[in-house]
């Protein structure tokens, strides 16, 4: 059973309207699998047909090796899940919340349990025993993320976890991941932001109107997506443009005036022997935003 | 079928609400009794006579209501006010059950848990038959006071059936909510067309039925063709099979809620 999540063609409309379509995704156990996309991209909507909150339209579904159209409810109790726009109950503490969410999921929580969901709420220091209306939104997702892994589930559904929260937070929540993976469990979450997946990932799916786009694994340098170059070289630029053939790893080139811009994703010492024997004015390296990679992999999978 | 943690947890929820409810009715109840006339029987055919036939037929007779204080009872409280009270009640506790999760956005982390959702829908309407159950009793009290205070007799076994009957007729009007906000997952749109609907019933059976004919046929299809406090408040003779029948209107929209909502997508 290495294969906590697996999708076939799974299809969702919403009516006529496209939700995602033929989506085929396999997470394995003990990895961070990271879901990235664009606003309206379909996370929700993969990320709500594997709870069952969602009929699909079509496509199959298998949870920790099960099929979820049978004993669905027994699967649960392995499964943590926090939804990307969720609500708890205002007129109870955090504390009373949490303890009621035990219950349901648990049953009767084991000492393991009760020790992780303590451990989690030291982790996390909000004051629990204040009640959850006077929460601030950063309070609820803190809330939201000591529930979806307190009963130590080995498979953790996330929709967007990290919004909402300050750095601090953010970095705990990281920690989190490390050590929930350090026991076995695997991660499955969305996000919008790249350098968040990058750094907490060990492979990425990433999808694009409804449709999974391709799924990478990390790179040994950890850059999934490669680099935002610009060199400003008013004299070399046409030239440097017209040898970029040379090099592997170049996508999107386009000569500015006088700058050259690219997104490299090949090696960067080969890139930096290339620019040596040229006369350049400024260079800039960044990590592109969402957008840049996104087009880059939609044109790239277009062309396939 | 039944889960402890969320029966215990909607009793917790809805405690303050319903406190308030039952001690309020228990008041009114106490106050409407208090209120009977005593009119001799000449006085009271007379009142009895100057009512049109469809406000006899829609609000009781006042003939034996103002001279009899059981029938009273009927008139003034357990023909509409009782019903509406815990009606509408029920009606408010069950749109909590789904139009309050789906609005609040709770309801995706509850049906992530390892629970059927036709166990989530039993559980709570269980909660709510406690409830309803609970909040009946001041207003029983409070109507054993007021006979007790005019000098009536207080049956005991006349009083638990009238309420036994309300609370049923309530827990029906509950699955009904629950059975609409399956589809209108929306508060109080949903506990107000639950409530319309059955004032509309109500209508039906004491006076359309009477008019038209043609329905006779179909009057067991309402559930107010099976809540006659008048028969035990007034002819002492209740019929313990309206309270199964009632029982069973509840138990018919909670099964078809649930197996409506079993096959549903949760809009969030
Ligand atoms: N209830 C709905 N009815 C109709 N269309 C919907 C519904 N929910 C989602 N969609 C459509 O499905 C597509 C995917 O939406 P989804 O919510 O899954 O995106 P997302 O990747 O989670 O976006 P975001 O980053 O904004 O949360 C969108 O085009 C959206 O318009
Ligand atoms: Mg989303």
């Amino acid at each position: 059973m290495d294969k906590v999540i697996e999708t076939r063609g799974l299809t969702k409309y919403y009516g006529a309207a496209l939700g995602i379509r033929d989506v085929d995704l396999v997470v394995r156990q003990g990895e961070v699998f990271g879901f990235l996309g664009p606003n309206g991209a379909g996370k929700t909507t993969t990320i709500r047909l594997l709870l069952g909150l969602l009929r699909p339209t079509r496509g199959e579904i298998r949870l920790l090796g099960q099929d979820t159209r049978r004993r669905f409810q027994s699967l649960l109790r392995d499964i943590g899940y926090l939804p990307g726009d969720f609500g708890l109950y205002g007129d109870l503490t955090g504390a009373q919340y949490l303890e009621y969410l035990m219950r349901l999921r648990a049953g009767r929580p084991t000492p393991e349990q009760k020790a992780a969901m303590n451990r989690l709420m030291r982790r996390f220091e909000i004051d629990f025993a204040k009640k959850i209306h006077g929460y601030s939104k950063g309070m609820k997702q803190v809330v939201g993320i000591i529930q979806a892994f307190m009963h130590l589930p080995r498979l953790t559904i996330l929709d967007e976890p990290t919004s909402g929260l300050d750095p601090i937070m953010q970095e705990a929540f990281y920690e989190l991941l490390v050590e929930e993976t350090g026991r076995g469990a695997a991660i499955f979450f969305s996000s919008h932001i790249l350098r968040e997946v990058e750094r907490v990932c060990g492979r990425v799916g990433m999808i694009k109107e409804g449709r999974l786009l391709n799924v990478e694994a990390m790179n040994e340098r950890g850059a999934l997506l490669g680099k935002k170059i610009a060199v400003k070289a008013p004299r070399d630029a046409a030239a440097m443009f017209q040898r970029l053939s040379e090099l592997d790893g170049v996508h999107d080139a386009a000569l500015r005036g006088g700058t050259l811009e690219l997104l490299f994703t090949g090696d960067m010492r080969q890139f930096l022997r290339f620019l040596a024997p040229f006369e350049i004015q400024d260079f800039t390296c960044e990590p592109p935003n969402t957008e840049d990679v996104f087009l880059r992999l939609y044109r790239a999978d277009r062309d396939v | 079928m039944f889960n402890t943690a969320l029966i215990r947890m909607f009793l917790l929820r809805h405690t303050k609400l319903v406190a308030i409810v039952a001690a309020a009715a228990g008041l009114l109840c106490l106050f409407l009794t208090l209120l009977f006339p005593n009119m001799p029987d000449d006085e009271a055919g007379v009142v009895s006579a100057s009512w049109p036939p469809i406000v006899r037929d829609l609000f009781g007779d006042p003939l034996l209501g103002f001279s009899d204080i059981h029938a009273w009872l009927h008139l003034q409280i357990f023909n509409i006010t009782f019903w509406a009270i815990y009606g509408v009640l029920a009606a408010i506790l069950a749109a909590g059950i789904i139009a309050r999760e789906i609005e609040c956005k709770t309801m995706d982390i509850l049906l992530s848990c390892p629970i059927r959702r036709r166990d989530v829908l039993a559980s709570e309407l269980a909660a709510i038959l406690i409830l309803l159950v609970l909040a009946v009793l001041p207003a029983l009290a409070g109507c054993a006071a007021g006979l007790a205070a005019m000098g009536g007799e207080i049956r005991l076994g006349t009083l638990v059936m009238v309420g036994a009957e309300g609370v049923f007729l309530s827990f029906s009007l509950a699955s009904a909510t629950l059975l609409i906000s399956v589809f209108v997952p929306n508060q109080v749109l949903s506990a107000a067309l639950a409530v319309a609907a059955y004032g509309l019933m109500f209508f039906v059976d004491s006076v359309l039925v009477r008019l038209v004919s043609a329905l006779e046929p179909c009057a067991f299809l309402n559930p107010f063709h099976f809540y006659n406090p008048e028969a035990a408040l007034i002819r002492q003779a209740a019929r313990p099979g309206d309270l199964i029948a009632l029982f069973a209107f509840g138990a018919t929209g909670a099964v078809v809620a649930a197996l409506v909502f079993a096959r549903r997508d949760i809009r969030c």
